[in-house]
């Protein structure tokens, strides 16, 4: 288990992460979303050890990270721009890794870059930016690590690779307990999934939940009011946003579903229906709670 | 896995990333090593001489070429650097540091696998290299017994100072998040050592009109300034070595160096944080006294040559802050690498300005009481002068010799100045004159900083040490006119006999030490036979009168002739020489050096020399042929335009008549002898003429000087002398 807590990270004047605490458990797949400059890659590079926290502390089942050794080599971080030896080749990374990652499988990656079709002996600085991050995720997934730290990983990846690599981590934490932690801004892409969610906006964390708790918890209800009526005279119901297409109303609630429709049907609307929320809408609206107003960016 | 076994697997996974750099390291010393080693190789076998000297010649340069290697020395240097910046410059790169962090590695043994990799593969690279080169020089018929050892220490002391330079840019390259910055600071702490120590100097000699320094001193100063920059010693190193000079404790030292750098690099790159990557400065912390450091003396350097080009107040000032601006400035702009903010420190550039001005004020002003300082007289132990302009003809150091570039030895004079060698065998226990010379020239300094000073007097330097009862030794040079009241005061000290003592080479020669005696008169030179210890009876005699002989005295009499006491060493050395002429070298220039002047009143010496045989012709019509006069045509610029113009027309007098010889005898003055005088008593001589006396023994003419004063104003004009007092 990885736990951060209280985890500060200063550049400067500016606070990149600032006192986050966060429980990452194994064997699920933890994503993390936030704002442009929220702190996830400084997040993920405290985690893998590459930055130093200015306070606080991260811990893979109770050790320190930074410069543990046998810590280290139970992940694998993939940069958001990862870094290939000058003229070096999908081979010279995999001997190199194979020197510093104990368990690295030398024949999965033989058979991965085959199945991916991407020739071992070519230079990687000629490989599309896609191929670049397939060799990254081979090379993680090879590592045989337990946690795999990637930031914006799906990032350049066509779909069918998206799925394939998707289908690559369900299968090792079916098979070997991996416990992928993803950074992401492509929300859709980690909704399909993620069983943890993290949002990190200007340096702190907004929440940790899980994404069914999360998507339980949260509600779009379609509505057309009872005449007279106005959405903010919905006391009962938590509004989180509000959306009005003339007398069509469009409410992001919180709250369980039963609670919700309950409430929705004291007050008589003309018609009301609940539908589920996306990700993306979730990540929208809890944002906007926190002074992230798409308005407020456009107009 | 082990540590151990990690570290190795990274040292070959780290070699196998930097082919190029192996690929540069071996190509640049076959060019410097192997390549010329074979070229003069060549040479050497292509010889159809069977001339020994030359062979040996040729084998000692391919020998040398091994030993010393200095074309090797200069790509060594360049390795280094190249060495450093590629194994480090990763730390420079932000995806980089993400990928080398966050690998399963400690941090010290990644940094133990590139900076151990950094000495090893260059240091198996010249060994391979060098014994290529002495396979070549063996295959060419140079012996073992003449290569000997000597590649083997090159090789240690190239190793050795290739891992002070590799190590000072990796402190480099720890401080530093950018590559250019790192190159900027490598060449900072080559500099920066000498340029201070360089600076300092030149801050002394600008601020300080009585700054002097001896011997000890200069020494101290230019050893201070090869010594503070690693590759300043390297430099001076070589240069010894080829000299044949081995320093296993200067060699230690580098080591040593070495050591404490790595463990500096080493603390630094632990402290170093990852996000240091493309920054200017790795530590914030070292921004503010790197700049400082900086700025200051560049501030003062912009004010001292501002200074010295218009010599007024206004321009120190404004040379000083200029100085300081623009390095502020700069380095700002280099800090944030943002043209827009270039001040963004105002504070700091405040600070810097303040300091820099108080520092051109406190020399200007002499704010240190440097040149006003002058001794308690019951502090002072013992004194010793120096004056410039005096006595210039007195040859100071000894004869020596060292190996020439084929093996062979040379015989050398060995300079010494004259105020240096004054400071260590003067002690005026009567400090009484050394106190009044000083006391007039701090008055003396007094005025020219308040330009009160005249400048109508010709001026001449005088140095003094002051020995304190403490152990110190103060040293201060005055600028003072040369007025009667100084030439009364050198007189004076002239005639002390413990100045005398200290002087003059020739008061501390003993008898025992004379090998031979010589003497020459207008040129021609007569050995002196006498034994030792008549040699002693001379050089004693001598010494009494020259110790009793007066300024005044100096300044009245001509020396009839000169005289040199050899020494025993000159003697050996003149017959290792007369040995075997082809092995060394003797200039005859060495036997011209060391005469003294003889006077009339030095009758005892006069004596001896007479009893060995030894008479002095007197310049009469009896000796004198004849006396060719040689008027040189004048010109003056006092043409139209300040064009120059003829105003005396250039003649030549030939006088054979003995009336002539008579009348122009009395007046003249032997060149030689005449720059053998105190210096300060100048006759009234005409120097618009050559005058050259042809003796009756002699087919060579000699060159002479005339008293004008000795001669009537009719019969100087009869004689077609200008007279310069009367305007003609």
């Amino acid at each position: 288990m990885i736990e951060a807590k209280s985890l500060t990270k200063r550049f400067g004047d500016i606070e990149a992460v600032d006192h986050v605490n966060a429980d990452i458990r194994d064997g699920s797949v933890f994503g993390l979303i936030g704002t442009n400059g929220a702190g996830k890659s400084t997040f993920l590079r405290m985690l893998s050890g590459v930055l130093k926290p200015d306070e606080g502390s991260v811990m893979i089942d109770g050790r320190e990270v930074y410069e543990d050794i046998q810590v280290k080599s139970r992940f694998f971080y993939i940069s958001d721009d990862s870094y290939f030896f000058n003229n070096g080749t999908p081979e010279e990374m995999m001997n190199f890794y194979q020197a510093v990652y104990p368990r690295f499988d030398r024949r999965r990656f033989i058979h991965l870059t085959e199945s991916f079709g991407l020739d071992r002996r070519r230079k990687i600085h000629t490989f599309s930016k896609g191929m670049k991050k397939q060799v990254s995720v081979i090379c993680g997934v090879c590592a045989g690590t337990d946690y795999l730290f990637c930031d914006e990983t799906f990032d350049g990846l066509d779909p069918v690779m998206r799925q394939t690599v998707k289908s690559i981590f369900a299968g090792d934490m079916e098979e070997r307990n991996l416990t992928p932690i993803i950074a992401s801004h492509n929300l859709r892409e980690l909704e399909d999934i993620c069983d943890h969610v993290g949002l990190l906006h200007k340096g702190g964390i907004l929440f940790s939940r899980d994404l069914e708790d999360l998507k339980l918890n949260v509600h779009k209800i379609q509505c057309v009011l009872s005449p007279g009526m106005r959405p903010e005279d919905l006391t009962m119901l938590d509004v989180v946003r509000t959306e009005e297409r003339g007398s069509l109303c469009v409410l992001t609630v919180r709250g369980f579903r039963e609670e919700v429709e309950k409430a929705m049907e004291s007050c008589h609307p003309v018609f009301a229906e609940v539908i589920p929320l996306s990700l993306e809408e979730i990540f929208i609206s809890e944002t906007e709670v926190a002074g992230y107003d798409i308005k407020k960016l456009v107009f | 896995m082990t540590s151990k076994n990690l570290c190795f697997k990274l040292m070959r996974e780290d070699i196998k990333r930097r082919g190029w750099t192996i690929a540069l390291t071996v190509l640049g010393l076959l060019f410097t090593t192997v390549i010329p080693t074979a070229i003069k190789c060549g040479e050497l076998t292509d010889l159809t001489v069977q001339d020994s000297p030359v062979i040996k010649y040729m084998q000692q340069s391919v020998v040398k070429l091994l030993k010393t290697g200095s074309m090797a020395a200069v790509f060594l240097i360049v390795a280094s650097v190249l060495w450093a910046v590629s194994g480090f410059h990763y730390l420079h790169n932000n995806k980089k540091v993400d990928f080398y962090h966050s690998i399963p590695v400690r941090r010290r043994q990644l940094f133990l696998a590139i900076y151990v990799n950094g000495i090893l593969v260059p240091a198996v690279i010249y060994l391979a290299v060098l014994l290529i080169s002495v396979g070549i020089a063996l295959q060419a018929g140079v012996s073992i017994k003449l290569i000997g050892i000597l590649p083997i220490q090159g090789y240690v002391l190239h190793l050795l100072y290739y891992s002070l330079l590799y190590t000072t840019t990796v402190v480099a390259m720890m401080l530093t998040g950018n590559v250019v910055i790192a190159l900027m600071g490598t060449t900072v702490f080559c500099s920066y050592g000498p340029a201070v120590v360089a600076l300092t100097l030149g801050y002394f000699n600008a601020w300080f009109h009585t700054f002097s320094l001896s011997a000890g001193q200069e020494r101290k100063w230019i050893l201070a300034m090869w010594n503070t920059s690693p590759l300043g010693n390297y430099i001076g190193s070589i240069g010894d070595f080829n000299s044949g000079m081995w320093y296993i404790h200067r060699l230690a030292g580098v080591l040593i160096i070495t050591i404490l750098l790595a463990g500096l690099s080493y603390a630094l790159y632990r402290l170093r944080p990852s996000e240091a990557a493309g920054k200017a400065m790795a530590f914030s912390c070292s921004r503010m006294p790197v700049k400082v450091l900086i700025v200051i003396p560049v501030s003062v350097a912009f004010g001292i040559f501002f200074y010295l080009l218009r010599s007024n107040l206004t321009w120190l000032v404004f040379g000083s802050l200029c100085g300081c601006v623009l390095c502020h400035c700069l380095m700002e702009i280099i800090y944030h690498f943002d043209f827009r903010r270039l001040f963004s420190n105002k504070i700091h550039l405040a600070c810097c300005m303040a300091v820099s001005l108080m520092l051109a004020f406190a020399g200007y002003f002499d704010w240190y009481g440097y040149d006003s300082w002058l001794p308690e007289a019951s502090d002072v132990k013992s004194a010793a002068i120096s004056m410039r302009d005096t006595d210039e003809w007195v040859t100071y150091g000894q004869i020596a010799s060292m190996p020439r570039g084929d093996g062979g030895i040379r015989f050398y004079w060995s300079y010494k100045n004259k105020t240096n060698y004054c400071f260590e065998n003067m002690s005026l226990t009567d400090i009484s004159q050394a106190m009044e010379l000083a006391d007039r020239g701090v008055r003396e300094d007094e005025r020219i900083r308040k330009n009160e000073s005249s400048g109508d007097y010709l001026r001449t330097n005088c140095t003094v040490q002051f020995c304190m009862k403490n152990g110190k030794q103060v040293y201060r040079s005055y600028s003072l006119p040369l007025d009667e009241e100084l030439k009364q005061m050198y007189a004076s000290i002239h005639d002390n006999p413990e100045y005398k003592q200290g002087a003059y080479p020739v008061m501390k020669q003993t008898g025992g030490e004379t090998g031979s005696v010589q003497v020459q008169q207008y040129g021609k030179r007569m050995d002196v036979d006498l034994d030792e210890a008549g040699r002693s009876r001379l050089l004693e005699a001598y010494q009494r009168e020259w110790l009793a002989l007066t300024a005044k005295t100096r300044g009245e009499e001509l020396p009839v002739g000169i005289i040199r006491f050899g020494t025993k060493q000159e003697e050996q050395f003149w017959k290792e020489y007369q040995a075997d002429k082809e092995g060394k070298s003797f200039s005859y220039d060495l036997m011209d050096n060391c005469y003294y002047p003889i006077y009339p009143s030095f009758s005892e010496t006069l004596g001896i020399l007479k009893d060995a045989g030894i008479t002095f012709m007197k310049l009469d019509e009896n000796t004198i042929s004849a006396i060719s006069l040689d008027h040189y045509p004048i010109y003056d610029d006092t043409g139209r335009n300040g064009e120059m113009v003829l105003v005396h027309e250039g003649q030549r007098i030939f006088c054979e008549e003995k009336n002539d010889i008579k009348n122009l005898a009395p007046a003249l003055w032997y060149r030689e002898y005449y720059n053998m005088g105190l210096g300060f008593y100048r006759m009234n001589l005409d120097f618009d003429t050559g005058i050259s006396v042809y003796f009756k023994d002699s087919d060579h003419p000699a060159s002479f000087y005339l008293d004008l004063n000795k001669l009537s104003p009719e019969m100087a004009r009869h004689y077609g002398f200008r007279l310069i007092n009367t305007g003609e």
